[in-house]
């Protein structure tokens, strides 16, 4: 005859039924910090000349440095996964253009310099011009700001900051992004 | 002896299994929907799923940049790292994702991720007799929450992908914008105090529409919404529906009445449905097409209560070709780097 158990149970009751969150805003925070970084970096010279003015020429370079590292090219022929020098020529943009406190606007066409370390592919800006694409530009000195019409949208989008020094006008950009690099390691 | 062998070895037939008595069945009640205006509870509907789509997490998306701040939360260019977040597009893919466990000084928080890409394309000279073209889509994937000490400002877990299609020229103008969102999305953004939506919504819909010189709808799917009842009885739509207005109509085309069904439930999870006329053979179930009661083009469709026909019912949707159905503006799907502070 099998003894019967009399005694409580010390099995604590298990409650099998789905879990249902009544908040699903919780949140458990910290602070995630990434492991690479990328800067992109943006800089370059509109030269206007003519009176009025009629011609813009001009250069650009976008680079991106990865966790701050600048390779020493010289020393070990590294380079940057982006490094892109752009000559540009421009016309000045004709009728109306709606580009928002601009004193000029310009159809600027940009051209991948031969001495061009990189080309963009490599470049994690998705928006650096190609090779012989013609983008509408204006300069508003009012908020010394070089609007782009954004892929001929005719949104003007506030592109790069700059400075109109007489025929001169010299603008920059940069941005931190956190980057992912897999491990090579990891593809084996 | 023999004889005794034999019985004995006789298999013993089992006991008979007791015969269990055949349960009573209730009958399906049908509600009563006599202090309901079903009409109107359809054309709430109608106007409750226009809102859903992937404009609404986008817009929320855009205007919380304004609460990002350097390092809370992190911006990936690309996609981050599988175990900060397991997004389901291609390694090489472009966009930015925001993602991170943070609180910044001010009390806003995000938690989670959000993945985003989307692509720009102008052809065509306005002026010209082509016209221009304007060809924009988007894209979303997230689990993840904003918010601040007030709670839960904008959250969305799911897809969510929509685009625009415009032709513009000279006496001609077509757009079509579609979208499909399949997540779920609350937070006081996006569902602001008087929202038709008040606490968000769960879906799979697919919205199609048309405009200028063609005006059409066409919806697919399903919503829930977490509270706010349309007629104040019913929290979900289920629906495929075709609803061709009167630009561009064919001769065969009828612009009164929707082709295909929408259902609405009730709390106590009844569906309504009422069945307009069939999209294709394939929406007839049991009766041989064509079936002239069903198919005529009278602006009526038939409701069915658990499957109990329950009387025509005629919604006015004509509302939708009023102006109802916009193309979102391209300005929209313009995002970039620069969107960021």
């Amino acid at each position: 005859m099998l003894p019967t158990d009399t005694s409580e149970t010390d099995i604590p009751w298990v409650d099998t039924g789905v879990f249902r969150p009544d908040q699903t805003g919780s949140v458990a925070l910290g602070n995630d910090v990434p492991a690479h970084t990328v800067i992109l970096e943006q800089s370059g010279t509109w030269m206007l000349s003519g009176n009025p003015w009629d011609a813009l020429v001009g250069g650009f370079t976008a680079r991106e440095v990865v966790d701050g590292i600048e390779p020493m090219t010289a020393d070990t022929a590294t380079t940057l996964a982006c490094d892109v020098t752009y000559s540009m020529q421009g016309t000045p943009a004709q009728g109306p253009t709606g580009c928002p406190g601009c004193g000029h606007v310009w159809d600027i066409q940009f051209t991948i310099t031969p001495d061009s370390v990189t080309d963009t592919s490599n470049c994690n800006d998705p928006d650096l011009p190609e090779d012989g694409d013609t983008w509408r530009m204006g300069y508003a000195g009012g908020d010394a700001t070089i609007y782009f019409n954004f892929y001929g949208t005719g949104i003007y989008v506030p592109w790069w900051g700059a400075v109109q020094t007489g025929n001169n006008v010299i603008f920059e950009w940069s941005r931190e992004l956190a980057i992912d690099i897999p491990d090579p390691e990891d593809d084996q | 002896m023999i004889l005794a062998l034999l019985v004995s070895c006789t298999p013993q037939e089992a006991p008979p299994e007791p015969i269990k008595p055949t349960p009573v069945v209730d009958e399906l009640e049908i509600p009563d929907i006599s202090g309901i205006d079903m009409e109107a509870a359809f054309v709430e509907a109608m106007q409750l799923l226009l809102t859903v789509n992937a404009r609404t997490p986008f817009q929320s998306l855009d205007r919380s940049f304004d609460r990002f701040q350097p390092g809370c939360p992190d911006v990936y260019a690309g996609i981050p790292p599988e175990e900060q977040a397991d997004i389901d597009v291609d390694m090489d893919a472009g966009g930015l994702t925001w993602t991170d466990h943070c609180e910044n000084p001010d009390g806003g928080y995000f938690s989670g991720y959000g993945w985003w890409d989307g692509d720009v394309g102008v052809t065509g000279d306005p002026n010209s007799s082509e016209g221009i073209t304007i060809e924009a889509d988007r894209e979303m994937i997230a689990d993840g929450v904003v918010g601040d000490t007030n709670g839960v400002i904008f959250e969305f877990k799911g897809e969510a992908s929509d685009s625009l299609y415009t032709v513009q020229a000279d006496g001609y103008d077509r757009w079509i914008y579609s979208s499909l969102v399949d997540g779920t999305s609350t937070g006081r953004d996006p569902f602001p105090a008087g929202a038709l939506a008040p606490a968000g919504w769960r879906t799979d819909l697919y919205l199609y529409m048309t405009g200028g010189d063609e005006d059409s709808l066409e919806a697919r799917g399903n919503v829930y919404l977490f509270t706010g009842r349309m007629s104040e009885r019913f929290d979900s739509i289920a629906l495929d529906i075709n609803v061709i207005g009167q630009l561009g109509a064919g001769p065969d085309d009828c612009t009164q009445e929707p082709l295909g069904w929408i259902g609405l439930r009730d709390e106590n999870a009844v569906w309504y449905d009422l069945i307009f006329l069939p999209r294709s053979e394939d929406d007839i179930t049991g009766v041989p097409y064509p079936n002239d009661p069903l198919s005529e083009c009278d602006g009526c469709g038939t409701l069915y209560i658990r499957g109990v026909e329950s009387g025509e019912f005629c919604p006015d949707f004509s509302f939708l070709f009023d102006g109802s159905l916009q193309a979102p503006p391209v300005a929209e799907f313009v995002s970039s780097l620069r969107d960021l502070p």
